[in-house]
Parts: structure tokens; sequence; C-alpha cells
């Protein structure tokens, strides 16, 4: 179905079929709230000055929060050291360097963005409260703090996959690196949520991170055979690897 | 600097002005804060409510239909208060105390598909936001009337796994957008 409206909303169908799925929507109330969505959704991400807009705003008002997105200066300096680094390697090491998986880890891995609103409010139910908590103190980048209110989450609710994945990233932020890969590997065991693919990718960058290179790998190449989120980056590294 | 005429302000607006953007949040924002400080909202609050008010403002420019026929202050405030009263509907707490400046009660709220439809958007925009890069780039190329072969061929990519990709970008943008409790909200 949703393909169906893809197609059309992409300028996909022939004309037969247009018409066939025109006739479609006018009768199925449910395609057509499905259809007004898909096609509002698009206009939305092509609204590139509302977008530019509400950042200038956000900039204005809150000048002194730093950005969410890793400052591009320090992206900056730490790539032209590596590659300062992986020429001197070159000129120094020229046969069969073993690429160290820690270098990886540090050019890749970056915090994952915190996806709840931590606004304070009155009279919200328990659950929500400490998952507002936890994500601020996610926010605030205190994650040892993070971690025991996203444990206790999960102690309520053991498929709470979105605790679980903020749980093992506030580990990496830890240097905790055994007790992530510990949560990382549950939340790979089941696709059956929203944190699948991330859970991937950064699972290999903690398998990088601690040279088990065979597992890395094997999860990269998943990675780039599903086409998941990270792929572009995922074969990047394998390259690299070989 | 120059007075901050309604003529600027809505030129300012129109271009994206940082300037004026900046001088419209210093002379405007105070009254908005007050307003949602007194009816049980933070200043973060304000500040949301105050740079959705912007934006709505902005898309009206933008249509050819903002029509002020009071002064600016006058304006913004009457739109920061429809949304600040609709947020608190929405989060279900007690609005009978909402206190109102009475000088404002008679202005036309804002049209509620209007304000449904800057929800959503704003919705939507703010989950596209947090897709991959990858992603965005993907999806934006291809609403750019760029078809999958030229995409694959700019991002140096076989066709198949870009068309995957924009696919999995697509469904993983819209389940993020389903799962969120805003999304039943605004429906």
């Amino acid at each position: 179905m949703k393909d169906l409206i893809d197609k059309y909303i992409d300028g996909e169908m022939t004309v037969a079929e247009q018409v066939a799925f025109e006739e479609l929507l006018r009768s199925d109330a449910q395609l057509r709230k499905e259809f007004m969505f898909r096609k509002d959704l698009n206009n939305a991400i092509n609204e590139d000055d509302v977008m530019n807009l509400r950042e200038s705003m956000e900039e204005i008002m809150h000048p002194n929060v730093p950005k969410r997105i890793p400052r591009p200066a320090f992206y900056t300096i730490l790539a032209a050291a590596m590659a300062i680094l992986i020429v001197l390697g070159i000129f120094f090491f020229p046969l069969n360097q073993k690429t160290n998986g820690k270098q990886f880890f540090t050019e890749y891995y970056v915090t994952y963005p915190s996806s709840v609103n931590t606004r304070a409010a009155a009279d919200i139910p328990d659950r929500e409260r400490i998952t507002r908590k936890a994500f601020g103190y996610y926010e605030q980048q205190e994650f040892s703090k993070a971690k025991e209110q996203f444990k206790e989450l999960i102690n309520t609710d053991k498929d709470n996959h979105m605790a679980m994945f903020y749980l093992s990233i506030s580990c990496v932020e830890l240097k905790d690196f055994s007790q992530a890969e510990k949560y990382l590997n549950q939340l790979i065991k089941n696709p059956n949520h929203i944190f699948w693919e991330q859970a991937y990718w950064y699972l290999s960058l903690v398998y990088l991170q601690q040279e088990e290179y065979e597992k890395a790998k094997m999860l990269l190449q998943t990675i780039v055979k599903e086409s998941y989120s990270y792929a572009l980056r995922a074969e990047k590294i394998l390259k690299q690897l070989d | 600097m120059e007075p901050l005429t309604k003529e600027i302000i809505i030129k300012g607006i129109r271009n994206q002005d940082k300037t004026i953007l900046k001088a419209i949040y210093y002379t405007y924002f105070p009254v908005v804060k007050k307003l949602v400080e007194d009816n049980m909202g933070s200043e973060d609050d304000a500040k949301d409510i105050f740079q959705e008010a912007i934006i709505i403002i902005y898309r009206r420019i933008k249509k050819g239909n903002l029509e002020i026929h009071t002064t600016f202050k006058t304006y913004i405030y009457s739109i920061c208060r429809f949304m600040w009263k609709k947020e608190l509907a929405v989060s279900k707490e007690n609005i009978n105390n909402l206190t109102v400046f009475l000088e404002y009660e008679n202005l036309p709220d804002i049209n509620i598909d209007e304000y449904k439809k800057h929800k959503q958007y704003k919705l939507y925009q703010k989950h596209f936001r947090k897709l991959e890069k990858g992603c965005r780039k993907t999806l934006k190329m291809f609403l750019k009337n760029k078809s999958l072969q030229e995409i694959a061929e700019k991002l140096d990519v076989s066709y198949d796994y870009i068309r995957i990709k924009k696919r999995r970008c697509k469904e993983q943008l819209i389940r993020y957008i389903k799962e969120d409790p805003e999304y039943n909200r605004w429906k």
C-alpha cells in the first residue's frame, strides 16, 4: 500500500496506474489519510527556508547552548592530525602496518543525539518523569547519572529498547566498553525496534575500539549488505580494514 | 539603529536577516515571556512559542496573506497567546486560569487548520533533522526531482543501493514520526 503511494507521489506510475490509484484514493479513507501524510511529509522536508529560519532563531535565542552537532572545528583539526599521522605512517611503516581500530573509533564515533523532550512539566507519570530526567542528564553529558536513570527504566520494562540504546551509548561515553558491548549485543538480537540499525553501527565501533576486528567486520558487512544507516561509512572502514 | 517599523520587521523576517531577527527578539520577547511564565510555563517554553510565532509569520509573508492591523507587538503577542493556550490544552492542564490581558481578547485567533499544519510540519522537520546525514541528502536530492540514477552517480554508489537506501530512509523517518506522541495530537 505505502509503496503504491510513494510510486504515485514520486511520479513512477503509468497513466493507467494513476487513474486506478486515484479511484482507490476516493474510495479508501485510510489510504487517503496515509497519502496526505506522505505528501505533507515531502513538502515539509523541502522547506529548507523554514528549517534555516528555525535554526537562526535557535542561535539567537540560545547563544550559550553548545550545539548538539559536534563542533566542526574540532573535527577538522582532528581530521588534519589524523591525515598527518596516516601520511607519516605510510612513510615509516610502508609494509602491512595493521590498521588501528581505535583510530576508526575516534574518527567515526559521535554521541548519538538525544531524542526526548526534556522540558519539565507537572503531573506526568513516573515513567515519563524518569525518562525526561535521564535524557536531561544525557544532554548535559552527565553520563553516569544518565546511566542510572536508563537502568531504572529497563528494570521496570525490560523491552524499553530506547533506554537500552541510550544506556549503551552512556557506557561508551564512560569508556565502559564491555558493558556497552553487552547492551548493544542484546539490541541486535531483535530487529523489532527503531534503534536496530544504530545498534549495529555503534556495536561495530565498539568492537573496533576493542580491536576485535573479525566481529567488527561481520557487523559492518551486514550494514553494507542491508543498506542500513551508516552504510557509506561502514563501506569506507571495511575498505581500509582489508 | 533604525526604529523597528512594521515594514522593516516584515522585510527582516522575509529575508531572514539575523540582525533584524535579533532586534525583534530583544524587543518583543519580554512580553511573551511574561505571558508564558505567568501561565505555568518556563522561559524555554516561551522561547519555543516565540520561535514558532516567527515561523508562522514567515509563512504568511511567503504566502502573501499577512495583514497586520495592529501594532506588531500586539500581533505577535496574540499569536503566542493562542499557541500557548493550545499547548496547555493538549497537555491537559488546567486552562481555566489562563490570565489574558483584556486588550488582546478580541483579536482573531489563528485558523486552527493553519496551526495544525504548522505543528505537523514542525514535527516532520524535527525528525528529518535527526536522520543520518546520508539519508537527509538522499531524500533531499530525490525531492529536488533528481532521478535515482543521477543520485547514484553523484554519490558514487550503485543504483540498487540508492534505491534501497531511499526507501529505508523514508520508512525510518516515517517510523520516527509515527512513534512520536506528538504525532497523534496533531493528526
